[in-house]
């Protein structure tokens, strides 16, 4: 029993598209009003996860072999998170033993 | 019947998104985007991509909270205080989210009116829309295929040098993780400072204007 025996018929694209444009913006607008490094790593991750559902709705209109790439792409894409995930919040735990906050304000280090 | 299953998993989704990046209690974001994570991979499943979603349901939310959750541990377990996150620029961020959303729909309707215009492709791309295929000349039209079964021999034979460079990119990242998080106790053989004597210094020549910097960062709204 698959699942077009449950659920005949398809969401359109299009509701795909603005779920996934909201999600965005809704990190984004974390990523701008967080001043925690965590909290921004985590806006972050909801960005990139808006993106992935971009990308498979769209891989959904694809013809044959074109499904199966879309669908390729995003398992590169969480691969890439996942480093990317891995790496800041070494970066934040370092960070954290160094000058024991993890605000971002408060780093200017590098500052001129 | 399936429009009503993606509104009840889109719906709280956003919901749990708003929270992770409203909310002050760390922990409390975290266990949202759990939450929202396993809801996206509904959505997967829902776009008849189950190796998206069980993926999605792994990696996401079965790897990266737990790292997350880990490293809200890690820096909470040393100050001893829960970690409540400080907002700031909500003004500002809420309108430049609001506008990327509207350009984004803006870009998005005028892209399909210019369709519609053309009479090629009425409202939004739909799999069982031939529109699609009547537009575009196909000499062979490729059968049907399950993106379950054709999956990993795309991914294990055609795509098999990208496949390989994530897998060194996992392994760069795992080794520059651990060493960006080693405790840093050597010291450096060239009788340089280390990074934290580095520190040290910097922050015994600016410690008096730290206080002000504190105060001014403080006061956003």
């Amino acid at each position: 029993m698959s699942i077009e025996d449950i659920l005949p018929e398809t969401v359109p694209t299009g509701y795909y598209l603005v779920f996934a444009a909201l999600l965005f913006a809704i990190g984004l607008f974390g990523l701008i009003s967080r001043r925690n490094a965590i909290g921004m790593l985590l806006s972050i991750e909801i960005m990139l996860n808006a993106v992935n559902v971009n990308i498979a709705a769209f891989s959904r209109s694809g013809v044959g072999e074109g499904q199966v790439l879309g669908q390729l792409l995003v398992v590169f894409m969480i691969t890439v998170a996942v480093a990317e995930a891995a790496v800041g919040l070494a970066i934040i735990v370092a960070m954290f033993k160094l000058r024991r906050t993890v605000e971002a304000d408060e780093l200017k280090l590098l500052r001129g | 019947m399936e429009t009503l299953v993606f509104f009840c998993l889109a719906v709280p989704v956003l919901i749990l998104a708003a929270v992770v990046v409203t909310t002050p209690h760390i922990l409390r974001a975290v266990v949202s985007l759990f939450l929202a994570l396993i809801g996206i991979g509904g959505l997967f499943f829902l776009m008849r991509a189950p190796i998206l979603g069980v993926m999605q349901l792994m990696i996401y939310a079965g790897g990266v909270v737990v790292l997350f959750a880990f490293a809200v541990m890690l820096v909470r377990r040393v100050t001893g205080e829960f970690v409540r996150q400080k907002t700031s620029l909500v003004g500002p961020a809420l309108v430049v989210a609001l506008l990327f959303f509207a350009v984004l729909m803006g870009i998005g309707s005028g892209y399909l009116a210019g369709l519609e215009e053309e009479g090629t492709l009425g409202g939004f791309m739909h799999p069982t829309d031939l529109d699609l295929a009547e537009r575009v000349v196909i000499t062979d039209v490729p059968e049907e295929i399950d993106p379950v079964d054709e999956f990993s021999p795309a991914m294990l034979r055609d795509y098999l040098l990208p496949f390989e460079i994530a897998s060194v990119l996992l392994l760069v990242a795992m080794v520059g993780a651990v060493l960006i998080a080693h405790p840093l106790k050597q010291k450096h053989p060239t009788g340089a400072l280390s990074p934290k004597e580095a520190l040290e210094q910097e922050t015994a020549d600016t410690g008096a204007d730290a206080s002000d910097d504190e105060d001014a960062g403080g006061a956003g709204p």
